[in-house]
């Protein structure tokens, strides 16, 4: 049913969008042009199509789930890892696949490459088209009001027709109101709740700029880490960081050139050993400006200018060591940076190297120092260190000597065990606030060597992290959701209004029409009646005496 | 210091919320049996002038019955049996109530900071909802059907998840804890109570199926008689009939469970979206594929393409429906198992 012509089924075109039933198949109607162009035109179409959009969201959904299933690259490449070297078959082969780098993978970035590209297709002609419907006034009343899918509502009422579309006008606050007059009488076209496709537009507009502001803040962002122990501190350059990672089009000089010092990590424990708090406290001084002091927590970062953040993200122990020769000559080790190989109790590992000593009899005698460091520690029975407390109340070291050549090591976290000989293995604790050394037997380390622990620090490790287009995408979020809660919450509706003269009652003089009220509704049928109902009531209320012969009549309509 | 004291009452009251529920469970599903059935509509055809016009009769049968009152039709036993159920359900969502309150000041911080926590509040949230909606809609048939996957997961939670009442970690000491795990748990319940309108939907909707065809089957065979012959639409013969015929129709269910799951989108939305925000404080990256960040935007799509296929000719009513239920089974793993078996940032929030 067109507007103009009542017979035949409804079209899209005549009702527009607010027909109640869903858009019909696009593949029906071939675009026009043959050929290549008739090709990538069907092509087009069908990119942009709603069920095209269904089957990407689910190939999206699909495609991600590895990504929640198997260890990813980016977070965990430890147990990455150790999945391969478990599933000795479906671990490369899933590799292969780039299930364990699912969201980089190219594949998942062609799929929602295609939603985005089939998004933007659809949305631009739905802008133009929504943006035309603001401008233009309710469409035309359709020639037969009965014919509509919820059915209209007929009464006669007192008064001629400009008076009852008089009346009608102030029930209708907060529409937009067109009123018009053709060859079946005067009416009232009404239509409120364009916010709802303004909303929808909005929402998918932003997930558009979401994607923009994460392709910008990955290309002109960065992130470093580093670990600084207590009394170190660094300058905001890629060489001083333990691992950089800038965004594709980020280069070195550009980075802004603040300090960072951390002066102390200070952890508090609750007294079952549960963690209560994490705090360094750092001294700041942004290029060229003032020192000041900053405490960097878990759930506040320090700002460091220009949408750079500082994080705070895990700590451990740096036991400072010292090597006494012969002759009670001293050299110090830098905080050595134990690894935690267990999160509650904070037992970890280390190596310490000492190069350049003189040679025994000819043989190269540098020592190094493979070290497990408990801050409470206890021997099992089996003599492996344990420990019980984060806090440090019985420091433990479990140490093995190596002595020989240090060789050439790959890099600079691991010694090149190759040269090295392993001498017999030594636990020793020592007692808070005391230097003692350790058992005495490494007293008798080759060469005549003493090895003691000094001191006992702490490391923390921090996240740099810029992103330049952090607010971009918070903008877009916002977007997100409100555009969200408009398009599903606004109810749109158009409600047209006819009054016809109607004939006269025998004995009175007194005019009457004939009123007549339909409308559609997008969404929410059944409110959609009610509001309808409570209108007309209102509307019979306002055109005068009600009689009751004159009840209204509905009609069913042609909905399904 | 822990109250142990206000911990031990938490747990009291919701042995009391549970049981609660589960007798009111059992009161919904007795003012069901006990509430008639709706009337039969029936057709007359009067000397059946072609088989196409009884089959089209008969195909539109089922729409005459309609604009049925979405409550069930009840006799005064069945009434009252359910208003002691809501009366139930309301003493045990009060017990719940203070079950979550006592908590929470027995460990001296808001009580969302582990799974048995979690499940706790995700079933006060659908109990509240389904509550909610009982003031405006006629909705109490829903009743048993919600009651059911709330009593059991306080099941699972007390039983298989229970922690002892503990302070929070440090990372969890932020006031974004209270939005971002709010909305989260509010959008899990409100989606739990569409996930029972869609399986009810999917059942009627193929019992309404079986009608029109058992209709048309008896309206060929008597036909072949060409006399004027009364249809009456008879049991479809399957084993729910008894329940679902009081329920309402296809098309009602349908709408209902899209109104809540329209409903709880944007909440869910706004979930993921501050939880990237509070990730952004404390992590230092608004999004970093963590298990819990991927099914949480696994399920957003699913819902998202479950929105889409309701506007998508020929998706409507069961398509739609099935992806409803895969979003809803892709929030089940997304609580579940990525707290359990899959690791990562979140998973302090797990056991």
């Amino acid at each position: 049913m067109t507007l103009l012509d009542p017979t035949g089924p409804t079209t899209d075109d005549a009702l527009g969008s607010l027909s109640t039933q869903p858009t019909a198949p696009e593949e029906q109607v071939a675009p026009k042009g043959r050929g290549l162009l008739g090709t990538l035109r069907l092509g087009w179409r069908r990119l942009t199509s709603m069920r095209t959009a269904l089957q990407l969201l689910f190939l999206l959904s699909l495609a991600a789930v590895p990504g929640g299933l198997l260890p990813q690259r980016g977070q965990e490449a430890a147990r990455v890892q150790a999945y391969r070297t478990t599933h000795k078959t479906l671990g490369p082969f899933f590799d292969r696949l780039s299930l364990f780098d699912v969201f980089k993978a190219p594949w998942f970035a062609a799929i929602y490459v295609l939603l985005f590209v089939s998004l933007v297709g659809c949305l631009a002609p739905r802008i133009k088209l929504h943006a035309k419907a603001l401008r233009k006034p309710p469409p035309k009343t359709p020639a037969r009001l009965s014919r509509l899918p919820s059915g209209s509502t007929t009464w006669t009422a007192a008064g001629n027709p400009e008076s009852v579309l008089a009346a009608a006008k102030p029930l209708l606050s907060g529409w937009r109101v067109a009123a018009r007059t053709d060859a079946r009488g005067d009416s009232l076209s009404a239509e409120r709740g364009y916010a709802r496709e303004t909303g929808n537009l909005l929402f998918h507009v932003s997930l558009v700029l979401l994607l923009i502001g994460v392709a910008i803040g990955s290309l002109y962002g960065y992130e470093g880490d580093r670990v600084l122990a207590d009394g170190s501190g660094f300058i905001n350059t890629h060489l001083q960081y333990d691992e950089y990672r800038p965004g594709g089009l980020v280069t070195d000089g550009s980075l802004d050139t603040w300090t960072i010092q951390l002066n102390k990590f200070v952890a508090t424990y609750r007294a079952d050993g549960s963690p209560a708090d994490y705090v360094a406290h750092t001294t700041f001084t942004p290029a060229g400006g003032k020192q000041r002091a900053v405490d960097v927590k878990v759930n506040h970062p320090l700002m460091a200018g220009s949408g750079t953040k500082v994080y705070l993200l895990n700590h451990g122990y740096a036991p400072v060591f010292a090597l006494t020769d012969a002759a009670g000559k001293s050299t110090s080790s830098p905080p050595v940076i134990c690894a935690p190989i267990e999160s509650r109790n904070l037992l970890s590992r280390c190596e310490l190297s000492f190069g350049g000593l003189p040679e025994i009899s000819g043989r190269p005698s540098d020592l190094a120092f493979d070290i497990d460091f408990a801050p409470t520690g206890q021997l099992t029975n089996s003599l492996d260190l344990i420990s019980t407390s984060p806090e440090v109340k019985l420091p433990t070291f479990q140490v093995a000597p190596y002595v020989g050549s240090l060789g050439h090591p790959v890099n600079v976290e691991s010694l090149d065990y190759s040269g090295l000989q392993q001498l017999p293995k030594l636990t020793g604790a020592i007692l808070p606030d005391s230097t003692k050394p350790l058992v005495t037997s490494l007293r008798n380390l080759p060469g005549g060597y003493r090895l003691s622990v000094v001191g006992i620090r702490q490391w923390a490790s921090f996240q740099v992290k810029r992103d330049p287009a952090k607010k971009l995408v918070l903008l877009a979020a916002i977007g997100i959701v409100s555009g969200l809660v408009l398009s599903l919450r606004v109810r749109r509706r158009r409600l047209w209004i006819r009054a016809v003269v109607a004939p006269a009652r025998p004995g009175s003089d007194s005019p009457r029409s004939v009123v007549e009220v339909g409308g559609l509704a997008r969404s929410d049928q059944e409110a959609f009646r009610a509001e309808t109902k409570t209108l007309v009531g209102a509307l019979r209320g306002a055109t005068g005496s009600i009689d009751p012969t004159d009840a209204p009549a509905e009609s069913e309509g042609t909905s399904t | 210091m822990i109250d142990i004291g206000l911990a031990r009452i938490s747990n009291d009251l919701l042995v009391v919320a549970v049981l609660a529920y589960s007798l009111a469970m059992l009161g919904y599903g007795a003012e069901f049996a006990f509430s008639a059935r709706p009337k039969k509509p029936r057709l007359v055809a009067h000397a059946a002038a072609s088989l196409d016009d009884l089959v089209t009769a008969a195909a539109t049968a089922p729409a005459a019955k309609h604009r049925a009152a979405s409550s069930v039709s009840g006799s005064p036993r069945g009434e009252k049996l359910g208003r002691y159920a809501v009366g139930l359900t309301m003493f045990g969502w009060l017990a719940h109530i203070g079950c979550v309150v006592t908590r929470g000041l027995a460990a001296h911080r808001t009580p969302w900071g582990n799974m048995y926590e979690f499940s706790i509040m995700v079933t006060l949230a659908a109990v509240t909802v389904f509550l909610g909606s009982l003031i405006r809609h006629k909705l109490r048939y829903l009743g048993t059907f919600v009651m059911l996957p709330v009593v059991v997961t306080l099941g699972i939670a007390g039983t298989l998840l229970y922690s002892k009442a503990e302070p929070l970690q440090p990372a969890l000491q932020s006031y974004w804890l209270k939005i971002h795990v709010t909305a989260a748990i509010t959008a899990w319940g409100v989606f739990m109570v569409g996930a029972v309108q869609t399986v009810l939907y999917l059942l009627q909707e193929r019992r309404e199926r079986r009608l029109v065809l058992a209709e048309a089957t008896a309206a060929t065979v008597h036909a072949a008689e060409g006399s004027t012959l009364v249809l009456t639409t008879g049991a479809s013969g399957g084993r729910l009939e008894g329940m679902l015929s009081r329920l309402p129709d296809a098309d009602a269910l349908d709408a209902a469970a899209y109104k809540t799951i329209a409903f709880g989108f944007p909440i869910w939305t706004f979930a993921i979206i501050c939880g990237s925000i509070w990730a952004e404080a404390a992590w230092g990256r608004y999004w970093g594929w963590d298990p819990k960040e991927t099914w949480s935007f696994i399920t957003w799509v699913v819902y998202a393409g479950y929105l889409h296929a309701r506007a998508t000719a020929g998706w409507r009513g069961r398509k739609a429906s099935f992806i409803a239920m895969v979003a809803f089974a892709c929030l089940t793993i997304d609580y579940y198992v990525v707290n359990i078996v899959v690791t990562g940032l979140h998973s302090y929030a797990g056991l």
